[in-house]
């Protein structure tokens, strides 16, 4: 009887190891992803920013919840060392910007989903429907958009600094651009299926991209458009690995989600989880 | 370009012989042969020899002078057949064929389970394949551009397939007028998922052909209970026509006629599992079923008619006899369904882009850029006062109270149009009846829809009097505000507007359902008694107008 229930928790073990986190398959791809990542999640109430390995252990909180704001958004800066991110402390929506332990909160202007230019010293945010790019150095900002584009989204700077990626909601549904930095006239990239969000890959040879329910890829031309997600509910804001071989991504039963982060090869193929429980999206890997 | 793959290399004889024996596991380990990573993939291919009949499954395991086609070659002359492929299904054209043959590759060997073909105006029957042109060819999609028939005659019709999916998007040329669908069905659903699905079965309907109530979307039901398909497509009004064979006094379901719009496409997704739909015909016994994968399931009694009784599968099911027959589906994902698991809700959102409540409510002309809908108020409200943070949001409550309010105002209103508008017919029908007492079964007919539709209102009605009000039970919520242990309380209150919200979506969804079916009765009956055509125009006009709610 007993060396009968031995097996069958060994069986059971195997079975679950099989489909854990930590099994081989997710070894295997999770050794492809090196370092850090930090996403937005709303296990303990508000939303709130953390921060984990990209093997998905030490899981931890950066801001913490003494405030019913939000915090969203994440974005690492180059060097690692700090994280930008949206926040409505205050009452009003803005980007922040924090030390990458946490510490060091800083208010940065009004706007919302910013991201650090390659070197570090501006960033690209969206205020009142346009595409802005902010200096650090001196504040002073400009809008790369068309004025009569008023309904811009998820500015994403290419890695040669001379481009910002970006979606434009026009008749209800979104559309990918790009724009050079010292602005110029928006090239459209592709323009089906509510394309937006879109990211540069660390070559600046692709941009991922979501649709109404998948992660795609696409050339910045245009072609050699793919899926790279195709599983059921819904899939969102695809990230890269700092090496390019992976992304990270949010799975939702549905719109509403619940949301769980997802590592996936870069080329497609089969997803491993990340996080379990509350819902957590809005990932950024270093 | 680097040529990764060709099928009579040395290498792959051996995987060929194999694939006599396993042909499922052989034919995804040849399609991925010769790539340095198993990626997802879209594939276009040449068999080499044209073939005069439907490949069997074998033939398709084997590959045997099967030629992959170069990324980006768009210009390759086909020799033999041609096929798109990618890891879940396989669509052939045939030179020698008449539509484009759809594959299942997801069991455990290749399954032929549907033929596509355009058809022009009035035509019956599907002409044979004239030419044909790549217009896409990459690892993302690929996509053939198809030319049936001859001449000032000929049929075009693009198939494209993409990495990963089960499905097929189908671009309509300006000459097709139709895309039919010729498989195993069995059933043919349409689905209402706030009210009360229809079946359409062999045996359900004794005419050659009959119209579906559908909008945008309907499910076939395939082969042994391991298959549905799901298609969709973009534009309105578009009329589904599901015809019958007759055979040895046995009545089949022939094929599904889906009226094609020019640059609108159609999408035909393949769902495929063991036992993902399943029929019960045994009556005062419990079913001998369950579900095979985790997700939301459909159960149908079927009446005698096409109007089934909708509710959720639980597992009370598997233990109560069961006093009618019952279609079971699944129809919606919950937090556990499978990754690789796709359900028709998944189809909808993916080619639509919305799912069924939103869905509706843009039908309804309920839709609005907030969507206040109870769900999303009440949710939201409960988090508050979960959180302790219901007296700091207290004025965002209170707004948010008066705009879901309103909106369910609106539903009321709709219903209320839904009950004129059946009162109004029905007394047309009333005195078309009197005029014309040989036509009293038709008219019958559409008077049993018209008094369905008042009774579903009448339901509604005497519910909404028996319940406590939307607004009271908002009003309680807020007088909660700042009391100590509120949140039980609030949460009883929301669950109390959910279920009034739900109820009236129900209603509202059953009215437009039974309306939709009303015209599609009107439209047949005009084809059997010419001598009703002004009255049925004149009842089928004024429920058009009652859908786009003009």
């Amino acid at each position: 009887m007993n060396r009968k229930l031995i097996i069958l928790f060994l069986l059971l073990a195997s079975a679950l190891y099989g489909l854990s986190p930590s099994s081989p398959m997710g070894e295997e791809l999770k050794g492809g992803g090196k370092g850090r990542i930090v996403f937005s999640s709303d296990r303990s109430g508000a939303w709130r920013i953390w921060m984990m390995q990209a093997d998905g252990s030490e899981q931890h909180p950066l801001t913490k919840d003494e405030t019913d704001a939000n915090d969203v958004d994440p974005c690492f800066h180059p060097d690692g060392n700090s994280i930008l991110f949206s926040s409505t402390r205050g009452g009003k929506i803005g980007v922040w910007r924090m030390s990458v332990d946490g510490s060091d909160l800083e208010r940065i202007c009004d706007g919302d989903q910013a991201e650090w230019s390659p070197d570090g010293q501006r960033i690209v945010f969206r205020r009142q429907g346009a595409i802005r790019i902010r200096d650090l150095s001196n504040q002073e900002e400009k809008i790369v958009t068309p004025k009569d584009w008023t309904d811009c989204s998820g500015g994403a700077w290419s890695p040669d600094s001379q481009y910002i990626a970006f979606a434009r909601l026009r008749e209800n549904r979104n559309e990918l651009y790009y724009v050079p930095t010292i602005g110029g006239e928006p090239v459209k990239i592709y323009d089906q299926k509510g394309a937006c969000e879109p990211h540069w890959s660390p070559n600046g040879n692709l941009l991922v991209y979501e649709t109404e329910t998948h992660i795609c890829m696409i050339q910045p031309d245009g072609k050699k458009n793919r899926l790279i997600t195709y599983y059921g509910g819904i899939q969102r804001y695809g990230r890269w690995s700092p090496d390019g071989k992976h992304l990270v991504y949010c799975q939702g039963m549905s719109e509403q989600g619940p949301w769980e982060l997802y590592l996936i090869p870069a080329t497609g193929g089969t997803p491993v989880p990340l996080t379990e429980g509350g819902s957590d999206m809005n990932p950024d890997w270093k | 370009m680097v040529k990764r793959f060709h099928p009579i290399t040395c290498q792959l004889l051996p995987l060929a012989v194999l694939a006599l024996f396993l042909p499922h596991y052989a034919f995804a380990q040849n399609i991925q042969s010769g790539i340095p990573e198993k990626v997802p993939f879209a594939y276009l291919w040449d068999t080499g020899a044209p073939s005069p009949e439907a490949l069997s499954a074998e033939a398709i395991a084997a590959m045997t002078g099967w030629m992959r086609l170069e990324e980006d070659d768009v210009t390759h002359a086909f020799k033999g057949d041609a096929v798109l492929s990618n890891d879940k299904i396989l669509v052939i054209l045939r030179k020698m064929g008449t539509g484009a043959e759809l594959y299942s590759l997801m069991l455990n060997q290749p399954v032929l389970r549907a033929v596509l073909a355009p058809l022009a105006k009035e035509q019956l029957e599907s002409v044979k394949l004239s030419s044909l042109a790549i217009a896409e060819n990459n690892p993302g999609a690929a996509q053939l551009n198809a030319v049936f028939g001859s001449d000032k005659d000929a049929l075009d019709m693009g198939f494209r397939l993409t990495t990963g999916e089960s499905t097929i998007e189908i671009h309509p040329g300006q000459k097709a007028e139709k895309l039919r669908i010729q498989g195993e069905i069995h059933y043919s659903i349409v689905p209402d998922y706030f009210g009360d699905d229809m079946i359409f079965s062999a045996d359900s309907w004794r005419r050659d052909a009959v119209l579906l109530p559908v909008e945008k979307y309907f499910l076939n039901a395939l082969g042994n209970g391991d298959a549905l398909m799901m298609c969709v497509w973009q534009a309105s009004d578009q009329t589904v026509r599901l015809s019958f064979n007759q055979a040895n006094g046995k009545q089949t379901i022939g094929a599904t006629e889906i009226q094609c719009q020019p640059d609108q496409k159609i999408w035909t997704a393949l769902l495929e599992k063991k036992n993902i739909w399943f029929a019960w015909k045994t009556q005062n016994d419990a079913p001998d079923w369950t579900p095979p994968f985790s997700a939301q399931w459909r159960v149908n009694r079927l009446n005698q008619g096409v109007q089934a009784i909708s509710q959720p599968w639980t597992e009370e099911f598997l233990k109560t006899p069961q006093s009618k027959p019952l279609l079971i589906y699944a129809f919606d994902r919950d937090r556990t369904t499978p990754l690789t698991v796709f359900c028709p809700i998944d189809v909808m959102k993916n080619t639509l882009g919305v799912g069924p409540c939103q869905y509706i409510l843009d039908a309804e002309g309920l839709a609005s850029d907030d969507h206040p809908t109870p769900d999303l108020v009440t949710e939201w409200v409960e988090k508050q006062f979960e959180r302790n943070r219901e007296k700091r949001s207290q004025n965002q409550i209170r707004d948010q109270f008066e705009a879901m309010s309103a909106l369910m105002a609106q539903t009321q209103k709709r219903l209320q149009q839904y009950n004129v508008f059946a009162s109004e017919l029905k007394v047309l029908c009333s005195q078309e009846m009197q005029d014309k007492p040989d036509a009293s079964g038709e008219i019958q007919r559409l008077l049993d829809v018209l008094e369905g539709i008042e009774q579903c209102i009448a339901l509604e009605q005497s519910a909404v009097q028996q319940s406590e009000s939307v607004d009271r039970m908002a009003e309680k919520i807020i007088e909660l505000i700042g009391r100590e242990n509120a949140y039980p309380a609030c949460q009883a209150h929301c669950a109390g507007i959910r279920s009034v919200a739900a109820r009236g979506n129900s209603a509202l969804s059953r009215c437009r359902m039974k309306t939709r079916w009303l015209r599609q009765l009107c439209i047949m009956a005009a084809g059997d008694r010419p001598a009703l055509t002004d009255f049925l125009n004149k009842i089928r006009i004024r429920t058009e107008q009652m859908l786009q709610n003009a």
